[in-house]
């Protein structure tokens, strides 16, 4: 049965994406307990498995800056101006909440997929 | 490098100006970040096409620069549901009037040219309808007032297995009846008497006079049986039985018209006697076919409108 031209994979990604697109931000937020700029936020997330594109990650800094969950401050380091990112004390009190949502959630989706590997 | 600051002022014409000169100051440092790595992988400096490469993988000037603006959609999934059905009404008036519009145009003998003369162009029209419903919707979304839209209550659905009339269908109707009473009354004009080709002249027999006010006050009743069912579509009981009503008295109103035997008057100083007889006789059939079918399509519909109202009565339909 075809229901469209969409292929498993195509649809795979689609719903990979989705499902990745709430938990950025928790680890973006998560990472930002300790300052970062840009560049090094993007690779320290890298390095744990958690990729995130460019284009996605900047916007969502100045976004997450402008609800006052961020602050920033450009300062000079290896000869270049760069503008780092740290958790604001807001920012600090949502992500405790949402920490108790992300494992509330896990643990009842996982309840739901029981063994399935 | 040259190429990066190219990159970075197309970015910046597509940022608020506020906010322009400190992204980009932070894009040029991920982007300068990234080559530094790419020629540390390599070597060597990149080359002109590698670095060309490495900016398309960063992504096209207007889409980077959009993705930092506070509005990312002109319609949202909220709105979008609103937005669809508003435009289907909307476009079903803009039908509605012209179908009228055609028909009386048809019926007064009007040429092709004077119609488009006469009236704006339906493309036109219908552009300039979809472009307002989406600005207001556009606007509604903008200004996060969507509740206005999204409000509703459950006590207004209709009887569950009851297909309630469509709002476009009221729409096209109440439409058309308006244009239609608005002509009625001559306050607008194709013509209550227009030349048809040449040498003859068309004018409305006198039994219309005598059934014009008859006439006006069903019409009214028509665009308020038709505004019912846009207001409230769930209100399938009452909705129906005012129809049923509707139709009745439409089917009463062509009956009585029909009595009349003649329903046009054609005069022609060019033509013999004779030939206006004939020409008078066929258009009398024309328009007793044409009233009849009047009379069969409204009880037609009164049918469908009570067999509605008798599948909403039954006891257990809100819940099967």
């Amino acid at each position: 049965m075809t229901h469209s031209m969409a292929t498993d994979d195509d649809i795979f990604e689609a719903l990979r994406l989705e499902l990745r697109r709430g938990s950025l931000i928790l680890a973006v937020l998560g990472q930002l307990r300790s300052e970062h700029y840009g560049y090094t936020l993007r690779k320290a997330l890298g390095d744990i498995g958690v990729e995130i594109d460019e284009g996605a990650l900047y916007p969502m800094l100045r976004r997450l800056e402008s609800q006052g969950l961020l602050t920033s401050e450009w300062r000079e380091e290896e000869k270049r101006n760069k503008r780092f990112y740290r958790l604001s004390d807001q920012g600090r009190a949502v992500l405790a909440r949402l920490i108790l949502e992300w494992r509330a959630l896990n643990a009842a989706v996982t309840d739901i997929l029981g063994g399935e590997s | 490098m040259d190429l990066i600051e190219r990159y970075l002022a197309a970015i910046g014409r597509n940022l608020p100006a506020k906010q322009a000169g400190d992204i980009t100051a932070e894009l040029r440092d991920v982007l300068l970040s990234r080559v530094e790595d790419r020629e540390a992988t390599l070597g060597r400096p990149l080359t002109k096409d590698e670095l060309s490469a490495l900016l398309i993988e960063f992504g096209n000037p207007m889409v980077v620069a959009w993705r930092y603006r506070k509005v990312q959609q002109l319609i949202g999934p909220e709105v979008f549901p609103f937005w669809w059905a508003g435009l289907k009404i909307a476009l079903a008036i803009v039908l509605g009037v012209y179908l009228v519009l055609v028909v009386l145009a048809a019926l007064l003998g009007r040429t092709p040219a004077q119609f488009r003369h006469e009236t704006p162009d339906l493309w036109y029209v219908a552009v300039y309808v979809f472009g307002m419903v989406t600005l207001v919707c556009a606007a509604i979304e903008r200004f996060g007032k969507t509740a206005i839209l999204t409000k509703w209550r459950p006590s207004r659905l209709p009887p569950a297995g009851v297909k309630p009339r469509s709002r476009f269908e009221a729409a096209f109707e109440g439409t058309a009846s308006c244009v239609f009473i608005l002509w009625w009354l001559g306050l607008f004009h194709f013509g209550d008497v227009l030349p048809l080709p040449g040498f003859i002249t068309l004018a409305l027999a006198p039994i219309w006079s005598v059934y014009r006010w008859p006439i006006v006050a069903y019409g009214v009743f028509d665009v308020v049986v038709n505004g019912m069912t846009i207001v409230r579509p769930g209100n399938v009981q009452l909705n129906s039985a005012v129809s049923i009503v509707r139709h009745a008295v439409g089917v009463g109103l062509l009956l009585g018209v029909l009595q009349a035997g003649h329903w046009v008057v054609i005069a022609g100083a060019a033509l013999s006697p004779e030939a206006l007889t004939e020409m008078q006789r066929n258009f009398d059939i024309g328009m007793r076919f044409g009233l009849w079918g009047g009379v069969a399509v409204m009880v037609c519909k009164a049918a469908g409108e009570a067999w509605r109202l008798h599948q909403a009565r039954q006891p257990g339909r809100a819940f099967a």
